[in-house]
């Protein structure tokens, strides 16, 4: 295990950066002060050394059981691999940037005796291999990219230091002074999150991500919905992640992670779990499959498979990011610096109530003792991120089944032999049924309150008919385990088919039903029909041989908004055009 | 996709129901700690919902209040600007009589609706809502305290809430430094002063 820790060290390297580059126009300017004196009797000093820090105030969680951020404790940190520009006084050009190394260094070659200022953009960008661009901007201001600017000065005939700090702007009573620590403390969780793929994987290209903050980011009513104009005013609903689509609405908000700023509410920027959370999530989309369905979750629901393992790892993410397994959320309540928080290691006993496939709390705890070298109970093994990542960007995102738990411990079997059987035994010790070489969770017998609901994937055959039922109890609706029912078939050869779904029609006080039927290949969408009615088809033209899914359910369990139908059994039937 | 939002796990002892996803916001009413009985959390928990908007008023001194007050200002205060504050006050335990006395302090002047009651027997659980007007005197960080005063037999209870409130130059320090400006590459810039030691 140590010398796997070295190793990732030494990986780590890699990535802390010196990059100083003198822009063309240095060092020759016709402003008329390149060359000046201050070297009386030598050839004429074109340009200097402008060097220093670059930091930002870390404000922590208090260590105790829902203390909140303490900002007597708070630290001068780092602010690393974040770019650095010299910028004219007059006219604001750029004289020379640079990127902060891992200790927030900083050097810039930049024309002697120019009048100049130094300003820190809340980016960390970097071509070539690996390559990203993460940027802090401002959604109640035009998407503006925070900066730190320092002030005017000259840099003079010989080389100076300067460092700059970015202040939490907390004053004992409040936030009075400007945050200018928050886009800074924002960028380090994610500099640590980049940093941990780079570990596994160092050629690393990423997907331009921004974070978007503001100090007016607020949760807003209980029936908040984020669009682009209310995202606009500060209104975000919550901390979350927006993938990136094809298409985008009018409507639809940039892509991003949003990220909550009210002081007198709710703020994240110095909560590193939840800004890491939100970043695996991007991380699973970008190099994984997220096939979640969003929506409202706690650690005691059963969930829809699909969103129990994103929730679950975005929580086991942000603790393998920040080596720490007690994950920490922070808020004002009642005016008071308070915070919630649950450790990832202390494992859902095999008597809790809501274990399994469903369980975000059940899946967090494995991926992070999947990780980790704790030892813990039967917790033995310690695969760091590697084997994680490669699960991750492989047989989980080309996979044919859902991203759920089931592709993801069998993948991993697979890659680490030596570690299968305490992988098995982890995981069954969540009561999760593992069957070697099975994604669709085919050994399963956690009914998840229903027996209805196994097998998890109904099997339907070509000219063949299921009956599945969308349900409400015991679990609930919108994303809750029972609402969706999952079918899956086979093609041995090309085909034109189609895939019907009829509901019951009204009685004894339900209206009629109104089943939706989506056929997914791989994770795409092959066919959908959501349209209203008690009856849907679906036609797929030359549908190449393969494993497709079926995903059925009653819209009405799915969208409560006026009322749920509850219990409603739909027929499925696949046929051949 | 959502993620863990805040909720008072050590304290409250309950399963860990953690809520997420949009719109979940923290629900100060029922996480304030405190040796109230269930039913007592049941009625806040209630008035939570149906005040959603709202924030909880900093309770003073003991556990233990006959009453949760909660608030909501919609416009932003302005120096010299009457601004409304919309006030919630929940019987959590039943009570004779209930009396509310608001008070400004330093650079805060009450100038209508100062006062709530008496009211004989407010039925518990039911919210009831209040708008007082204020006036801030001068720039700051300021309290508008509701000063609650029930009996109950021959008993008296006094509890005191706090609300606190920004009035100008620091919520717009707080927000905003300068106006987003385009730098020379054409890209909108949001610019923090910062701190500058030179060597």
């Amino acid at each position: 295990m140590i010398a796997a820790l070295l190793a990732n060290a030494a990986r780590r390297a890699v990535v802390i950066f010196l990059t100083f580059t003198l822009l063309t126009a240095c060092g020759g300017s016709g402003s008329g002060n390149a060359g000046g004196g201050g070297n009386p009797g030598g050839p004429p000093i074109s340009t200097v050394v402008v060097s220093g820090r670059v930091t930002f105030d870390r404000v922590p969680i208090g260590p105790g059981s829902g203390q909140g951020l303490d900002f007597a404790a708070a630290t001068a940190a780092a602010a690393r691999a974040v770019t650095v520009e010299a910028l004219a006084q007059s006219g604001g050009a750029v004289l020379a940037t640079g990127v902060t190394d891992g200790s927030g260094n900083y050097s810039l070659t930049v024309p002697a005796n120019t009048s100049m200022q130094l300003r820190v953009k809340a980016e960390m960008r970097r071509t070539g291999t690996p390559a990203f661009t993460f940027r802090v901007r401002d959604n109640t201001a035009s998407n503006a990219l925070y900066a730190l600017d320092g002030a005017g000065f000259d840099s003079g005939a010989a080389s100076s230091q300067r460092d700059l700090h970015a202040p939490s702007g907390w004053t004992g009573a409040g936030y009075t002074n400007p945050r200018a620590a928050a886009p800074f403390a924002i960028l380090d969780t994610v500099y640590r999150a980049y940093n941990l793929v780079l570990t596994a994987a160092p050629n690393t290209s990423f997907l331009a991500l921004d974070l978007f903050w503001s100090p007016g980011n607020r949760a807003g009513g209980g029936d908040c919905q984020a669009d682009r104009t209310s995202i606009a005013t500060g209104v975000i609903c919550t901390t979350f992640y927006l993938a990136p689509v094809a298409n985008p609405g009018a409507d639809r908000p940039d892509s991003g992670i949003y990220i909550l700023g009210s002081a007198n509410d709710d703020s994240d920027e110095f909560d590193q779990h939840v800004i890491a959370h939100e970043w695996g999530h991007y991380y699973q989309q970008t190099f994984s499959r997220d096939d979640s369905v969003g929506g409202p979750h706690g650690f005691s629901d059963r969930l829809d498979f699909r969103l129990a393992f994103s929730e679950g790892w975005g929580n086991a993410f942000s603790a393998m990011v920040l080596n720490d397994s007690n994950y920490r959320d922070s808020a004002v309540v009642a005016g008071q610096q308070r915070s919630f928080g649950f450790d990832l290691e202390s494992n859902p006993g095999a008597t809790a109530a809501s274990i399994g496939w469903f369980s975000e709390n059940s899946i967090q705890s494995l991926l992070w003792d999947f990780y980790d070298d704790g030892v813990d109970g039967i917790d033995t093994v310690a695969l760091g991120f590697t084997p994680i990542h490669e699960v991750m960007t492989t047989e989980l995102r080309s996979g044919v089944a859902f991203s759920t738990i089931y592709p993801f411990v069998d993948a991993l079997r697979g890659r680490v032999p030596a570690a299968d059987a305490t992988i098995a035994a982890l995981t069954r010790n969540q009561q999760i049924g593992l069957q070697r070489g099975d994604a669709f969770g085919i050994a399963e017998t956690n009914a998840g309150g229903d027996l209805r609901n196994l097998p998890l994937y109904k099997s339907i055959s070509l000219g063949g008919a299921q009956r599945v039922c969308s349900t409400i109890a015991p679990n609930g609706t919108i994303n809750k385990v029972g609402v969706y029912q999952f079918l899956r078939f086979d093609l041995t050869t090309t085909n034109n088919v189609s895939v019907s779904v009829q509901g019951p029609p009204s009685q004894a006080g339900l209206r009629d039903a109104d089943p939706d039927v989506i056929v997914y290949r791989a994770g795409k969408v092959v066919g959908l029909n959501d349209d209203r009615g008690i009856s849907s088809a679906v036609s797929i033209t030359g549908a190449a041989p393969g494993t497709y899914l079926i995903e059925v359910y009653e819209y009405s369990n799915v969208d409560p908004s006026a009322g749920a139908r509850g219990d409603t059994c739909i027929d499925v039937a696949l046929r051949a055009n | 996709m959502g993620r863990l939002r805040f909720a008072e796990f050590a304290l409250a002892a309950v399963a860990a129901l953690v809520l997420v996803g949009c719109g979940d916001s923290p629900d100060p009413a029922a996480t304030v700690p405190g040796p109230d009985s269930a039913q007592v959390a049941k009625v806040r928990r209630e008035a939570a919902t149906q005040t959603e908007n709202m924030v909880a008023a900093v309770a003073a001194g003991k556990p233990g209040a006959p009453i949760d007050v909660r608030f909501d200002v919609t416009t932003k205060p302005r120096l010299g600007e009457p601004l409304e504050i919309k006030v919630a006050v929940v019987p959590l335990s039943a009570v004779a009589r209930l009396h509310v006395v608001f008070q400004g302090n330093d650079g805060l002047t009450v100038t209508s609706n100062g006062e709530l009651g008496p009211l004989d027997k407010p039925k518990v659980g039911a919210i009831i809502r209040h708008v007082v007007t204020v006036v801030p005197r001068s720039e700051g960080v300021f309290t508008l305290s509701a000063v609650a005063v029930t009996e109950e037999g021959d008993a008296n209870m006094s509890r005191s809430f706090a609300m606190p409130l920004i009035v100008g130059v620091p919520d717009a320090a707080m927000n905003k430094t300068t106006s987003a400006a385009k730098d020379a590459t054409g890209q909108s810039i949001q610019s923090l002063p910062a701190v500058e030691t030179p060597h």
